[in-house]
């Protein structure tokens, strides 16, 4: 599994192991029942201390993106295409929810934040 | 235990190398028949120097080593008991005496057969060897309570004493000159019984640096 | 197997000019935890205690589940433990310490041991005198791990090397506790090497343990204040006085 993680990143490890392995899912790169490493091994790999790799499977699991069968390892979930459509919706509306609350505090009205979020959708248009 | 032995002898070789070459060249010597009173003259005061020498600074060398190399520690890191690295201490130079009084011994004989008459007493290097055995025990004590340094002072200091007490007291004078006739020559009961108690004193000076360096923190 | 292989409990020690005091962490198997703290804080003292380098006053320390004093020789030979000055026979050679120290442990591996100099580049033919102050580190950490041992204690092991040989070093640390059943305590006070690879860390500041926990539960818990906190905020946050 290919993955990297950086300690100067100000997002906490574990959490940059679960955004990797969550996007790997949802672009089909690893597919359902694809075997991951162990915590350990993946702790070796990464140069990652083993209660961060653990912490990133628990809250991998808890999403649903994982399971664990106890004695034969870690594997990626059988995600049915709904579910899997969810999940990116998920991951887009966190990054949408963070987008509004920054232009929020930055005391954007609505109205202002919706012709902004146009904006942004032509312009990335534009670019690709 | 042994494997320490064996690693201050490595350690410690250079001291052990001189007075090998001087042996081996006075059995040589003796060997060829060169030997001669002269010869004998020269030969015996130096294996009686190097008698009492070479217990007391193998012991010095090796404790002063120890401390340039600040391994002490190291060595009480190694799952080894503490005890066996202070007999180490003691069995090293007690070796290097014994092998010396046999190597001398032998050196003496193979001079002897050249001469064809009796040279030199074995007995009383044996003996000179005993009588620092303690001056030696003396030294690694002062060394396992107080460092190497400490070590070397206390080794002057015992061996002034011994020499300027006589010379001091002029009463003994008269007192010693036999005892010194009787180590020239000494019957074997006596040498034994020196011998005897040289060791137990020296075993004892190394129950006392064993129970010192148990305490000791590294 | 032992639960927690290291167990500290109230120790206290007092030197002239420095205490330690109610010193009391908990390391379980299989974990890696760093101890860390400013320069002269008591890491160096602690771990000299536990080594048995040196008794407390009071309290209790248990290592692999026994008292040192009592099983000196058994436990040692489960220890692998690297010292900040590693003091080697300077007119020695690689290959002879190797063999005076693989003698001392009945788990010695000399093919791990060969395996390990090679990946660190140092020459066994060489007088340990002859070596960098680096390479002898490194030669350490080789005779350490080279006997298989179940619990590493490290006294400022990256101290002195390059970047690129502590990244080697943390590499070996992560593959040591690989098993689940080996675990490290590591000194220092270079936090950038506890950020990844520390589990547990323990905090001593002037002779006392200011705080004690899982790493990500310590960097969560300030975090809440500062979103960009490191190991390093907190160590300035504990050395100040502050908790």
């Amino acid at each position: 599994m290919d993955i990297t993680v950086s300690a100067n990143n100000p997002v906490p490890l574990y959490q940059q192991i679960v955004h990797q392995v969550r996007a790997k899912v949802l672009t089909g790169e690893l597919k359902a029942g694809d075997p991951l490493p162990s915590i350990r091994q993946l702790a070796s790999q990464l140069i990652a201390s083993v209660i961060t790799t653990k912490r990133a499977y628990s809250e991998l699991e808890a999403e649903g993106l994982i399971v664990t069968r106890a004695g034969l390892g870690t594997f990626v979930a059988d995600l049915d295409p709904e579910t899997i459509v969810e999940l990116k919706k998920e991951v887009v509306m966190e990054h949408l929810e963070e987008g509004v609350r920054v232009a929020r505090q930055l005391e954007f009205v609505d109205e202002e934040i919706n012709r902004l979020f146009r904006q942004a959708l032509d312009g990335s248009e534009k670019r690709v | 235990m042994l494997g320490l032995v064996w690693k201050d002898f490595y350690i410690n070789r250079s001291q052990l190398v001189f007075p090998a070459i001087v042996l081996c060249a006075i059995a040589l010597l003796a060997a060829v028949g060169r030997s001669s009173p002269t010869t004998v003259d020269y030969a015996v005061p130096l294996l009686f120097t190097y008698s009492g020498l070479m217990v007391p600074f193998f012991a010095l060398n090796s404790a002063m080593l120890e401390e340039k190399n600040r391994t002490l520690a190291f060595l009480r890191s190694l799952p080894m008991r503490a005890d066996a690295i202070v007999a180490s201490k003691f069995v090293a130079p007690l070796l290097v005496g014994v092998l010396w009084v046999g190597a001398s011994a032998l050196a003496a004989i193979i001079m002897q057969a050249g001469m064809g008459e009796h040279t030199v007493s074995i007995m009383s290097g044996m003996l000179l060897v005993c009588a620092t055995l303690p001056i030696a025990a003396i030294e690694l004590v002062v060394f396992f309570r107080f460092g190497a340094s400490a070590a070397r002072t206390a080794l002057i200091v015992v061996v002034g004493t011994v020499y300027l007490v006589p010379l001091l007291a002029q009463g003994l004078v008269a007192k010693v000159k036999p005892i010194v006739v009787a180590m020239m020559d000494p019957e074997p009961v006596h040498v034994v019984l020196f011998a005897g108690g040289s060791l137990l004193l020296y075993f004892a000076g190394m129950l006392i640096a064993q129970a010192i360096f148990r305490r000791r923190e590294m | 197997m032992s639960e927690n292989v290291l167990m500290l409990d109230g120790v206290c020690k007092s030197y002239r000019g420095f205490e330690l005091r109610n010193v009391s962490f908990v390391l379980p198997r299989g974990y890696i935890m760093g101890l860390v703290g400013p320069n002269g804080a008591g890491k160096t003292t602690t771990i000299r205690l536990i080594m048995d380098l040196a008794r407390p006053d009071s309290g209790r320390i248990a290592v692999l589940g026994q008292q040192m004093a009592a099983n000196q020789i058994e436990l040692k030979r489960r220890i692998g433990y690297v010292p900040e000055n590693h003091e080697f026979y300077s007119d020695m050679t690689v290959n002879w310490t190797a063999q005076f120290v693989g003698r001392q442990y009945p788990t010695w591996n000399e093919a791990r041991f060969r395996e390990l100099l090679q990946r660190y580049d140092v020459d066994p033919r060489k007088k340990i005198g002859a070596l960098s102050k680096g390479t002898k580190a490194k030669l350490a950490m080789a005779l350490a791990l080279a006997h298989h041992p179940e619990l590493l204690i490290l006294d400022e092991p990256t101290s002195g090397l390059d970047p690129v040989v502590r990244r080697e070093l943390l590499s070996d640390l992560l593959e040591f506790v690989a098993d689940g059943d080996r675990s490290v305590l590591f000194s220092t006070h270079i936090t950038s090497d506890l950020e990844r690879v520390a589990d547990y860390i323990t905090f001593i500041v002037n002779g006392r343990v200011a705080a004690s926990d899982e790493r990500e539960v310590m960097l969560e818990r300030a975090r809440a204040s500062n979103p960009t906190a490191s190991i390093e905020d907190l160590l300035w946050t504990y050395a100040k006085g502050g908790h």
